[in-house]
Formats: C-alpha cells, sequence, structure tokens
C-alpha cells in the first residue's frame, strides 16, 4: 500500500456482512464429512484391486485370446480408471472443502464443497446417461437382428 | 407468470456461468475468496423473492443455492433411475420366487440355493428405492430452497444430502463385512 498507484480495490466482505454459515449447518457438514471420506477411500480401494487384478491377468498366460485379449484388457483398464478414478477424486476433495468449511465457517467454502459435489453427481449422471444409450442401442439392434432372423 | 420464471431462470444460468468464471477454486487469490459479494457482480435473479440473498445472512448466498440448483437435475435423474431399478428388480424378485416355488424335477433341487439369490434380489431392490427416495427428497428439498431462500430448506436440503451419504456408506460397510466373511468361508473350507 506504500506505492501511490496501486488500483482501486473494493471492500469484500465488509460492514454488515458476516459471509458465515449457521452452527446448524457447520455441525451436518461435519456429520456427512466423514462418510463420504469412507466412501471415496472405497472407491479408491475398488479401483486399486481392479488395477492389481488386470496387472496379474495380463501377466498370466491364457491358451485363447492372445494378443487380442492383452489389448482388450488395458482398453477395459483405462475405462476402469476414467469410471472410479473421477469420482473417487471428486468425493475425496469434498470432504476436504467441507474439513475447510468446518475450520472458517464461511459461506465461500460452502459453495467451494458443493461445487465439488455437483461435479461429481454430475459425472455419475452423465456416465449413466452413456449406459443407458448403449443398453437402448443394443436392445434396438439386438430386435431388429431377431425381427430379421425369423420366418414369417 | 410462467414467462416470468423462465426469464428469471435465464438470468440465473448468466450468475452459474459467471460463477463458475470466477470461482475461488479457479482463482485462488486470498481478496477474492468471497465472490457473492462482489459490488462489480452482474446482476442475478433471485426466486425466492425474499431479501434473504441480498443480505447475505445465515449463509443461504445466491452462490450455494446456485450449486445446489444445478446438482438438483442430476440427483432427480438418478434417484428417478434408482427407483425404477429398485421396482424391476421387486418384480423379478416376485416373479422368479412364483415360477421357481412350482418347478418340479432337478430345478426343485436348487431351491434353496435360488431361494437365497432371488430373496438378495429383493433386499437390493427395497436397498435401491431407499437410495432414490433419499435422492429425489434431496432434489425436492433444493427447489424448496430455491424458492424460499430460508437457512431452514438449506439445513433440510443438506440433512437430507448427510442422510443419503450415512446410508450409503453403512450399505457400503455391510457389503464388505459380507465379502470379507465370505472369503474367510470360503478359504476355511478349501483348507
Amino acid at each position: 500500500m506504500d506505492r501511490p498507484y496501486v488500483p482501486p480495490s473494493s471492500n469484500f466482505g465488509g460492514e454488515g456482512f458476516s459471509g458465515r454459515v449457521s452452527p446448524r449447518v457447520v455441525s451436518i457438514m461435519s456429520r456427512t464429512k466423514g462418510w463420504v471420506r469412507f466412501i471415496a477411500v472405497m472407491m479408491f480401494l475398488n479401483f486399486g484391486i481392479t488395477i492389481i487384478n488386470t496387472v496379474v491377468t495380463l501377466g498370466s498366460s491364457s491358451p485363447v485370446g492372445g494378443e487380442a485379449r492383452r489389448i482388450g484388457q488395458i482398453f477395459g483398464t483405462v475405462i476402469v480408471m476414467l469410471l472410479y478414478l473421477y469420482p473417487a477424486v471428486k468425493l475425496n476433495s469434498y470432504a476436504s472443502r467441507i474439513g475447510v468449511l468446518l475450520q472458517s465457517g464461511r459461506s465461500g467454502d460452502l459453495e467451494i464443497a458443493l461445487n465439488e459435489h455437483r461435479a461429481f453427481w454430475r459425472y455419475i449422471g452423465i456416465i449413466a446417461l452413456v449406459f443407458m444409450s448403449i443398453f437402448v442401442i443394443a436392445l434396438f439392434f439386438g430386435i431388429v437382428g431377431s425381427v430379421a432372423n425369423s420366418r414369417f | 407468470m410462467r414467462a416470468v420464471l423462465a426469464g428469471a431462470r435465464k438470468v440465473s444460468t448468466l450468475t452459474a456461468y459467471h460463477l463458475a468464471r470466477y470461482h475461488p477454486a479457479r482463482n485462488p487469490k486470498p481478496h477474492q475468496d468471497i465472490m457473492a459479494d462482489n459490488p462489480y457482480e452482474a446482476p442475478s435473479a433471485n426466486l425466492s423473492g425474499h431479501e434473504t440473498f441480498g443480505a447475505q445472512t445465515g449463509g443461504v448466498t445466491q452462490g450455494v443455492v446456485e450449486q445446489l440448483r444445478r446438482t438438483k437435475g442430476w440427483t432427480r435423474f438418478i434417484s428417478v433411475l434408482c427407483i425404477i431399478a429398485g421396482v424391476v428388480m421387486l418384480i423379478a424378485a416376485f416373479l422368479g420366487g412364483s415360477v421357481f416355488g412350482n418347478m418340479n424335477g432337478p430345478m426343485r433341487q436348487l431351491g434353496g440355493f435360488l431361494g437365497v439369490i432371488i430373496f438378495f434380489y429383493g433386499v437390493l431392490g427395497v436397498l435401491q428405492l431407499i437410495i432414490g427416495a433419499k435422492l429425489g427428497g434431496f432434489s425436492t428439498a433444493v427447489n424448496r430452497l430455491m424458492y424460499s431462500a430460508q437457512e431452514s430448506d438449506l439445513e433440510d436440503a443438506l440433512d437430507r444430502q448427510r442422510s443419503f451419504w450415512v446410508f450409503t456408506g453403512v450399505m457400503m460397510l455391510i457389503f464388505v463385512m459380507i465379502a470379507i466373511i465370505s472369503v474367510i468361508t470360503v478359504i476355511a473350507r478349501l483348507r
């Protein structure tokens, strides 16, 4: 502030605005945090077990498949990484953001925490939509195939 | 009334863009971390009609409501999917039970095993219904909050969300315990 040419700034969080959440909200979020962290850890564990399982099966020799099987497994692992890792990371950061909120009690931190929560549900919704689309397309081709093969 | 609501939603979408663009998580400068009270912020709709957002009392800022509003659609979608899946599983369990109950011959010898599977199917269906109801309750509470901007509605929405996570966590804990017991049982039988 010694410089005379400092740009003007507004008084964020100035008089008359506490910007704090109520103690009940803090209490609810503190009781949410542990379970969210637990579920995130479980998802990380699931991810780890899937990766170990894939690595072990990639290392073992199989009489069927060969190179195609390996490529399929690597492709499957990448899909699993995308499916399991992102929501686990989002839930974990949601729990961490709740931790920050519990320390500060500021509504800005509640917004950041809820932003992580929103990102988690958006991802789950998009994944559900993708799987539903695949299911509907498979059903459509199945019906078309069975009608084409039937003898009328 | 509808036109007014549609207009308000449009302005609210602009606010969502503003929040995403100037969110503290993306701009973690200390003087920018409370964005909701930025005096140069673009105008945004207050669906509640109360002065709560303006005064920003009790932590019900428009940013908090905006985040919950953007979550609500996805949670409603997943809750509907859960309820449909739960109903389908329950119907399948009832139909499966009645079909296998009336079977004769070699299939009847599998009766006990199939009964256990059908029972678990039914239990899973009920659990899906509960999860769907909890998520749906959260979405409804957020909807109420959007129009009231009352702190009690924010607490209700967050409490319903907590209830969902607690239920999911307990369910996960039970399934992990069942899996561990099953593995121990299988190992003990193999020895």
